[in-house]
């Protein structure tokens, strides 16, 4: 558990995720409790496959809304042991990340962002926070207008978990238990995003 | 490692700075620049990642990753061609971004071993290399396209869209309302971050593309944007962040009481030299900045150095609130600077119409407002004076709303000009980016903007509006790292 002794806010970091890379550095291995639970795959420029335990896979696409974009990812299911075509129209997706936001659950959360009652200098070393936004102002993701996207770094949120480590030696990739449903997906973007060489 | 590095310091600060006892009574640089050995050390530590995520921070693409790999073979020129291909204000740039907040640096993969490449520094040798020892050929333009735009502002977004759009063909005019062109870039930011001649510097490089740009020409009180289009084949608009954010606080009116934008602007337009002769303020020796960003904190030390007094900077959250640069809260430390936080002013008192004091409010932090931070409420019968002679409100600026009232385009959040995905606004044929259309950014996001708004008019003009890729797009797909590998371009493409 981690507390901000500031905020008396508390986040329970129970999932934990560390990513490794192999032989190529997009290439990588998900692991949870030391397990192999995911493998990520390159299938493209842009286009990657999450295979999860239970033939579980997954697509991952960094063109979001019909844009490659820096900081995104759109995730679909593929279906079982199949994988579909890219960007399918009747698809839905499971994950979006766009411009470092993504929603769940009705929540915002945003990837780098500062915990409120954390000072802003938190963010310059050390690892990459997970914030929960508060009274984010939109309800869907695809309303976010470029006025806040650009004074994003303003907004600060509930600690919702962090990322740290270069991918050649493991992102580790902790999460508080309402992202347990995503928690996979989260962490293989993250890595993509983030941590690769 | 870079040997420039004090380990103590606030997070990995990669610069060395100026004596703060010196430079608090000047408008001399800050930043120490490194040396060529040290530069060569620094892009020796870059990993010449394959998905470089600092070119994906970039709001311009500069690639960072073919800087750093022909530095580390000391090899200055193609570095600095390498990185002039998207980033029109390469010397302004090094010095006013925060790269470690949020941007290149800040993305860096090697900030996981605690210690990112201090991109700013190595692209600010650079820049002032060729700067003062080589100029360098300007980019290769494409042939006359027959089409002409104009621009209005010219600012980091009008110079930038401006730079691109002469590398597709098309002939350019930017209209600039003030005697300058630069923007805030000019008048907004001291020369203690920003000298004047590395500006004038790559304005003038700009214009050496054959960029037209009239000064002195307000659009909207000189030529309307209609005589504008009759001239152009499309007009872009740039006219960045101006209108003050007032506070309603009792007194305001009093003579003393400034606002933090104009102080700047009167110090820094015609060159602080020239301030410096013909000073305009009384500045006293208790000054008080009302304000918790980068702007407040310049006013302060813009105000330190021309009075030598004591200056307070009051913000009305606390310091882990404050959205202003960390680094540069440093500096003003350094020079002296003294805050308070939970304050906020409740009324401005005089006499004779003259300013003698502020009543300042203490306050508290009450429920999350729509950005996720508490919102301050004064607490009654917490009131404290502060004697002062002036008080500079620096509490934000919105977009500079001329045109767009004057002309009757649609506007958005703030007055701002709205536009659609392609940079489009409500008359045809008329394009906004930039500040203008968001509020205040960075001198970089608005380069951005402006890049990505002329990408846009370049395909309206050339008929490839169906065929749209994004200037980042393109730079994904198109930049490849085993072109860089094999001793090949492989950064962003030339348009």
């Amino acid at each position: 558990m981690r507390e901000n002794s500031e905020t008396s806010e508390t986040a329970t970091l129970s999932i934990e995720y560390i990513v490794r890379q192999r032989e190529s550095p997009r290439d990588a291995i998900v692991y949870q409790n030391e397990s192999e639970v995911g493998r990520l795959l390159v299938e493209g420029k842009g286009l990657f496959k999450l295979i999860g335990n239970k033939d579980q896979s997954w697509r991952l696409c960094n063109k979001v809304d019909g844009e490659v974009r820096p900081f995104s990812m759109i995730v679909y299911v593929s279906g079982t042991g199949e994988y579909l075509a890219p960007n399918s129209p009747e698809e839905e997706y499971v994950l979006k990340i766009k411009d470092n936001l993504f929603q769940h659950n009705g929540s915002f959360y945003s990837l780098g962002g500062i915990p409120e009652g954390r000072p802003a200098k938190a963010r310059l070393i050390g690892s990459k926070n997970i914030c929960r936004l508060v009274n984010f102002p939109f309800s869907h993701i695809d309303d976010v207008d470029q006025e806040t996207k650009h004074h994003i770094k303003r907004y600060r949120g509930i600690y919702a978990g962090e990322f740290f480590g270069l991918g050649s030696s493991g992102l580790h990739v902790k999460l508080e238990d309402d992202l347990i449903d995503i928690g996979l997906l989260l962490a293989a973007s993250s890595y993509l995003i983030y941590s690769t060489v | 490692m870079s040997t420039q590095v004090d380990p103590k310091r606030v997070g990995p600060f990669p610069f060395p700075k100026s004596d703060p006892d010196k430079r608090k009574n000047d408008f001399s640089e800050v930043k120490i620049p490194y040396t060529r050995l040290e530069v060569i050390e620094e892009a020796k530590r870059c990993l010449l990642c394959g998905t470089p995520v600092c070119i994906d921070a970039c709001p311009v693409q500069m690639d960072v990753r073919g800087m750093c790999e022909a530095v580390a073979r000391n090899d200055i020129k193609t570095a600095h061609d390498r990185i002039r291909n998207t980033n029109a204000l390469l010397g302004v740039t090094a010095r006013c971004c925060p790269q470690l907040d949020g941007l290149c640096e800040d993305a860096c993969v090697m900030r996981w071993g605690g210690q990112p490449i201090s991109i700013g520094m190595i692209q600010g040798f650079v820049s002032d290399w060729e700067r003062t020892e080589s100029r360098q050929p300007d980019p290769v333009l494409e042939e006359d396209s027959g089409k002409s735009v104009s621009i209005v502002g010219a600012g980091p977004a009008g110079l930038a869209a401006a730079a691109l759009l002469r590398r597709y063909g098309h002939s350019v005019t930017i209209y600039e309302e003030s005697d300058t062109p630069g923007g805030t870039a000019w008048y907004g930011i001291p020369d203690y971050h920003l000298p004047k001649d590395v500006l004038l510097y790559e304005i003038d490089r700009i214009k050496g593309e054959k960029v037209e740009i009239h000064t002195g020409v307000k659009v909207g009180r000189d030529i309307s944007l209609s005589e504008l289009l009759s001239e152009s084949d499309a007009v872009l608009i740039t006219t960045g962040p101006k209108d003050v954010v007032k506070l309603d606080t009792p007194g305001t009116d009093l003579l003393g009481v400034y606002h933090g934008y104009h102080f700047l602007e009167e110090v820094y337009v015609k060159g602080v030299n020239s301030y410096l002769e013909n000073p305009q303020y009384d500045l006293g020796k208790e000054i008080i900045v009302v304000g918790g960003g980068d702007t407040a904190l310049d006013v302060a030390r813009t105000a330190k150095r021309l009075s030598k007094g004591n200056v307070t900077i009051v913000y009305r959250r606390t310091e882990n609130e404050m959205p202003s640069d960390p680094i540069m809260m440093e500096e003003a430390r350094e020079e002296g600077i003294q805050f308070k936080f939970l304050t906020g002013p409740k009324s401005f008192e005089g006499k004779d119409g003259k300013l003698t004091s502020a009543v300042m409010n203490t306050m508290k932090l009450g429920d999350h407002d729509s950005t996720g931070r508490k919102k301050p409420e004064p607490v009654p019968g917490q009131e404290f004076v502060m004697k002062c002679d002036n008080v500079f409100l620096a509490v934000g600026r919105g977009p500079n709303s001329f045109l767009q009232k004057k002309e009757g385009l649609k506007m958005g959040k703030k007055d701002s000009i709205a536009i659609d995905d392609r940079h489009k606004t409500s008359m045809t044929g008329v394009f906004a980016g930039g500040d203008v259309t968001t509020g205040e950014t960075l001198v970089v996001s608005a380069m951005g903007s402006g890049r990505d708004a002329a990408q846009r008019i370049h395909e309206y003009l050339m008929n490839l509006e169906d065929k749209h890729v994004s200037l980042y797009e393109r730079y994904y797909l198109e930049g490849s790292f085993e072109l860089l590998m094999e001793g090949k371009e492989g950064g962003p493409p030339p348009p």
